[in-house]
């Protein structure tokens, strides 16, 4: 099975919502759809789910077109909706109904889900009577309730407290042991480095950067030394012309060109006597990544927005 | 557009939206304020006029559930023609005696004799220049109310008038012919004939089904925009919509919500049946007879019927069909005004075109209605075959007869075209539209995501 995004683009009136974009899912796992505020992210789920038509492009499931109503697509979206005035197992059932799951199947999934997230209790409750972290537990269920091949994950993880997104976490995993196909959308890089192997970044509805997650950061090299010592290391860092990026109590900071600036710096620490508590070279994080392909994006675009 | 996999789930949504609404409370109030409501008003109708009736004065009839006080009469027939007349059936029937005291009797003294007897009536009949007079004289302590007195003076009336004109030589058919009532009717020519209640169903009628029907289609209508804009300013809409295309949701929601409107419909004519069904033994509990008044409650529903001269199942079958279509062409426009808004604050303001509409529709279906014959011919025409009107006036029209089945099978066929044009439309922008965040969308808006789909 795979899924294939072909050229899917969206245009209102004037403006491009989204540019043709493209990306593959060959083996199951998840895939990142990263992005600013407005970049995209949406617009491109939306247009999978085939909740919005599109302009160009098409989007394949098993190399058919994908048609989310016939095929079993979970769908957790950002912005958390539930029946307020309705009870939870009514409304649950509901959404088992649309997809077109039976009464005994519909009720033996709501049995393992509520718990297995923690929602035994709350059944009959009203989602206006229940926490934010358990209504996007529901919701999390009417996701997942079917046991669907394809999972679209946007911000799964916002507002939860940290037992809950630990709780999301381990369903997640579940999920990809499972052999899902899932497409993520999160602003917390953290969790794109956890869960992720490929990422797509959007802005202004433009893919800046496309690929394995892994291939990116080794295309960059080990750019990232942080550094602590008992002492101060500036001047042994200055003399192997190293200027600190950032200067915390905790560490300095470098970007350094070759492996070799690192080294040497840590010939002369050793050399001095100084106690050395920290010293790490590294690839660049996602963050880091992300945040240079979109100022470099804006800066060819000729564009100043803030990031 | 595959019209299968677009409409696939309508069933889902429409069970949930049913059953959901139906649980809920302002349904259940609501039904029930208008069961009682329509049941009290009918009954009120039914038993008033026997109320009334009853407490205006002499309604010539005897009996009911008031006891008969009275235990003799004496009658004194100055004429004599009553002479040798037998009132054995008067003493069968209500237990009083009457005696005749022959055309000589000394009346100032039969005056004093019942002067001081209780239970008793004197019965004078005395010739006049004019024709005849009876007079009913009872005690004064009380003991026979002045209704009663009339009632048996009537009664006396009767024997008196009948004898009279068998003497005169008239067969029993001839006298019976001649006390056949009658009643005088008026109308327009070429129109059917009116009386006083027939022409109050007429006046009447029009503005209730057209108020009733304008209240059920509107407040259902408006129901439809209200939960169409809750799933999407809830983003319930979303979960949605990765099961069921948006046409399905629209269609599941029009037939809940019409099918909820149409049950409360059916709730007032079975309130409104029952409470005429009962108003006659309730309004014979408070009055001597039902029938005393001249306006019972079975002559309220003859006449009505009357009235409603066009009352027949095929006609109460095309009302049902007018109320369908009629509040689906509503609906429609209702869940696409729904689906415009992003906050309910702004549904209020987005559904006034619509209701000035509905308010422009219902006056069109009643005022034409309330003129005779020609007059306002082409308003009401109007009425018949604009969908904002002809959903109000179609069915009052039909009970009245003031049009024909056929004349309404071409409205409701006008109805139908546009639904379908009104149908289109929304399937063509509503996709579009039932995701739109931000401004409140406008017409011109609307209009345009038409024209460029």
């Amino acid at each position: 099975m795979a899924l294939e995004v072909k050229e899917i683009s969206k245009q209102y009136g004037s403006f491009t919502a989204l540019h043709p974009l493209s990306f593959t899912l060959e083996n199951p796992g998840v895939y990142a759809l990263l992005g600013t505020n407005g970049a995209g992210k949406t617009t491109s789920i939306r247009i999978i789910l085939g909740m919005l038509s599109r302009n160009s492009g098409e989007v394949l499931w098993n190399g058919k077109a994908l048609s989310p109503v016939t095929e079993k697509v979970g769908y957790l979206a950002e912005e958390r909706g539930l029946y307020p005035k309705y009870k939870i197992n009514e409304q649950l059932t509901y959404f088992a109904k649309l997809r077109g799951m039976q009464k005994a199947d519909i009720e033996k999934s709501l049995a393992y889900w509520f718990k297995r997230l923690e929602l035994r209790g709350y059944e009959d409750k009203r989602a206006e009577q229940l926490s934010k972290g358990n209504q996007q537990k529901v919701q999390l269920v009417a996701a997942l309730i079917a046991d669907p091949e394809l999972l679209i994950l946007d911000e799964p993880l916002s507002g939860l407290d940290p037992v809950n997104a630990d709780l999301f976490k381990s369903v997640i995993n579940e999920q990809i042991e499972k052999k899902k196909y899932i497409i993520m959308s999160c602003h917390q890089m953290p969790v794109i480095e956890e869960f992720c192997k490929d990422i797509t970044i959007l802005h202004h509805g433009t893919a800046v950067l496309q690929g394995d997650l892994n291939d990116i950061k080794k295309s960059y090299g080990r750019v990232n030394l942080s550094v602590k010592c008992d002492g101060d290391v500036l001047p042994l860092a200055a003399e192997c012309g190293l200027v600190p990026e950032t200067i915390t109590p905790d560490k300095l900071t470098f970007k350094i060109k070759s492996e070799d600036q690192a080294k040497t710096l840590l010939n002369k620490i050793i050399a001095s006597g100084m106690p050395l508590v920290h010293y790490e070279l590294r690839e660049p994080s996602l963050h880091e990544i992300f945040v240079e392909h979109i100022e470099r994006a804006d800066k060819e675009a000729g564009r100043s927005d803030e990031v | 557009m595959k019209l299968g996999r677009d409409t696939y789930g309508w069933k889902n949504v429409f069970a949930f939206t049913f059953r959901q609404t139906a649980k809920s409370r302002a349904f259940k109030a609501s039904s029930v304020i208008i069961i009682i409501a329509v049941f009290a008003m009918t009954l009120l109708a039914g038993i008033l006029p026997g109320l009334i009736g009853s407490s205006s004065g002499s309604d010539g009839n005897i009996g009911g559930d008031t006891e008969i006080t009275l235990k003799n009469i004496y009658l004194a027939d100055t004429t004599g023609i009553t002479s040798g007349a037998d009132y054995e059936i008067i003493h069968d029937t209500y237990k009083v005696n009457v005696t005749d005291c022959g055309k000589d009797a000394d009346i100032t003294a039969l005056t004093e004799k019942v002067k001081n007897e209780a239970n008793s009536l004197l019965v004078t009949i005395e010739a006049t220049d004019n024709g005849y007079d009876i007079c009913a004289s009872r005690p004064g302590d009380g003991s026979v109310s002045t209704d009663m007195a009339n009632s048996f003076g009537e009664l006396i009336k009767t024997y008196f008038d009948n004898i009279r004109l068998a003497k005169a030589g008239l067969s029993a058919e001839q006298i019976q012919a001649a006390f056949r009532t009658s009643a005088v009717y008026s109308s327009v020519a070429g129109e059917p004939t009116e009386n006083q209640i027939g022409f109050i169903v007429k006046m009447i009628f029009p503005m209730l089904s057209s108020l009733i029907l304008f209240m059920l289609i509107f407040i259902y209508g408006q129901m439809v925009a209200q939960s169409i804009a809750q799933e999407k300013t809830s983003k319930v809409m979303e979960l949605l919509l990765t099961s069921v295309r948006p046409l399905a949701v629209i269609i599941g929601k029009i037939l809940a919500m019409g099918s909820l409107a149409l049950l409360q419909f059916l709730m007032i004519i079975a309130s409104g049946v029952l409470g005429i069904a009962v108003s006659s033994p309730v309004s014979s509990m408070f009055v001597d007879s039902a029938d005393a008044t001249g306006v019972s409650a079975n002559q309220i529903i003859t006449e009505i019927g009357n009235a409603l001269g066009g009352f027949s199942p095929a006609v109460i079958v095309l009302i049902i069909v007018v109320f369908i279509v009629g509040f689906i062409f509503f609906a429609l426009i209702a869940g696409l005004i729904g689906a415009t808004v992003s906050r309910m604050e702004d549904l209020n303001s987005a559904m006034q075109p619509m209701a000035i509409f509905g308010i422009i529709g219902f006056y069109l279906a009643y005022f034409p209605s309330s003129f005779d014959g020609e007059e306002g011919g082409f308003l009401k025409l109007l009425s018949y075959y604009l969908p904002i009107s002809s959903p109000f006036s179609i069915p009052s029209a039909l009970l009245t007869g003031a049009i024909d089945i056929t004349q309404a099978l071409v409205a409701v066929l006008v109805l139908c075209v546009f639904v379908v044009l009104m149908a289109l439309l929304v399937a063509r922008v509503y996709e579009q539209v039932i995701l739109h965040t931000g401004n409140r969308l406008k017409m011109s808006d609307i209009i345009g995501l038409a024209r460029n789909k």
